[in-house]
């Protein structure tokens, strides 16, 4: 219901940003983290100043090598530190939520929660390729049949993303 | 595209349903995604809230006072900054040591682990590196007793490497018919002399050194196989496809996934 609730949320966004007469980017990636590799997607939109992007993913290993399907949504604020011949550079704080059903036979749903900081340096004009560094926390949640109550569990986190962006319009 | 994702994702995988699933020293040894440190209460916790983990594996050592810790290494220095071995360290002093990691978390006393149920397999660590010496078996015993009498509803396997101490480990006075003793044979170790002892209920193997035919032939002595050292979801499924009665995993999600 949660992830439903959020993909709602970004189908919103994406409305929002189609009526903006800003410019309009996509921007595309792999991101590795603790648990995976995430190829993501995502539109980025300037709104007061500060650069907002949402966007969808899943999780390589889990989906495709283990054929468990593991959706991610995303959002991504960022802030211009630095603009330098084509060079640029954004400090930025990313909250990823990411699921997966860990065992078929039953509906124990594990949700990792995800809020980091970080960097993204991008080169190019119409055209940019980024890496985007980043480190947090990352919350595992899910309900356990066996102690009969939620389970939080928190740990460090670190994640890691490559790719490119286009402007839309 | 997505359409193409979802259909990927739901292939059906084999059913496994007679293997069990034990996570490595808790949630897994030595593993990048894991949350807590190997052999401490959470991670053991965390293991065995998942639904298809069976049971975990922990490694247990016996302090200068005679009480069974949960550690993994010979030494305290990296994981826990303490230049000696449990064998050698005070109860006193180990329980004011943490581990090297993010959650802080302080060593296990065997005797306060909670199994509720699930099953174990005891890694009984038998060498006192520090001092180059075998630890007291009698001590070992006593400690081993109390837990069992403890967990008597738990299958909990004794295991050792160490021949002299199988006979020991049978005649424990518990009153518990699920213990199951264990050996882990030596690479050079001719498995079929060992696999007559009927004193070994069960054999535990390392993936990369036990095949399909060897884990059948111990099976078909009444005797079972479990694998260990099986982290990538590659190596869960080729431990799977050897059908062993346990398999214990580094990445208990993984496996858990391979599985279902």
């Amino acid at each position: 219901m949660k992830f439903y609730s959020l993909f709602f949320i970004f189908l919103s966004c994406l409305n929002l940003i189609s009526q903006e007469s800003k410019p309009v980017t996509n921007s595309n990636g792999l991101r590795f983290n603790k648990n995976d590799f995430f190829l993501e997607s995502g539109l980025n939109f300037q709104y007061n100043k500060l650069n907002h992007e949402f966007g969808l993913g899943f999780g390589i290993n889990k989906t495709i090598f283990q054929s468990r399907f593991s959706p991610e949504v995303f959002y991504v604020l960022k802030t211009n530190f630095k603009s330098q011949n084509k060079f640029n550079f954004q400090g930025l704080s990313s909250y990823h939520l990411n699921l997966f059903n860990v065992n078929r036979n039953d509906q124990e749903i594990h949700f990792f929660n995800e809020l980091l900081v970080g960097f993204q340096l991008s080169y190019g004009e119409k055209y940019k390729v980024y890496i985007q560094p980043e480190a947090g926390i990352i919350l595992e949640s899910f309900h356990s049949d066996f102690y009969k109550k939620v389970e939080n569990h928190l740990a460090f986190n670190y994640s890691a993303k490559i790719g490119f962006i286009y402007y839309v319009r | 595209m997505l359409l193409l994702i979802f259909v990927v994702s739901c292939n059906k995988n084999e059913s496994f349903d007679t293997i069990q699933l034990f996570g490595h020293a808790g949630n897994g040894l030595h593993i990048s995604n894991s949350v807590y440190h190997d052999n401490s209460e959470n991670s053991i916790k965390l293991a065995l809230s998942q639904n298809g983990c069976d049971g975990v594996e922990v490694d247990v050592q016996l302090s200068k006072d005679g009480t069974a810790w949960l550690f993994h290494d010979e030494n305290l220095k990296i994981e826990a900054n303490l230049n000696a071995c449990i064998n050698s360290s005070t109860d006193e002093e180990i329980s004011h040591l943490s581990y090297n990691h993010f959650n802080d978390e302080k060593l296990l006393k065997l005797k306060d682990l909670k199994l509720n149920s699930k099953s174990i397999v005891l890694d009984i660590r038998h060498a006192n590196a520090c001092e180059n010496k075998v630890v007291e078996l009698k001590k070992m015993l006593n400690q081993l007793e109390l837990f069992c009498e403890n967990n008597f509803e738990s299958e909990i396997y004794l295991n050792t490497n160490n021949l002299y101490w199988i006979s020991y480990l049978k005649s424990l006075s518990v009153d518990n018919s699920k213990i199951q003793i264990c050996y882990s044979p030596s690479e050079n170790e001719d498995l079929d002399i060992i696999s007559g002892n009927f004193e070994i209920d069960a054999f535990l193997f390392k993936n990369n050194e036990i095949t399909k035919e060897k884990v059948e032939s111990i099976q078909n002595k009444g005797q079972k196989a479990l694998i260990f050292e099986v982290r990538s979801p590659k190596g869960i499924r080729s431990a799977l496809k050897k059908n062993p009665n346990v398999i214990i995993t580094d990445d208990l999600k993984a496996a858990i996934i391979e599985k279902y």
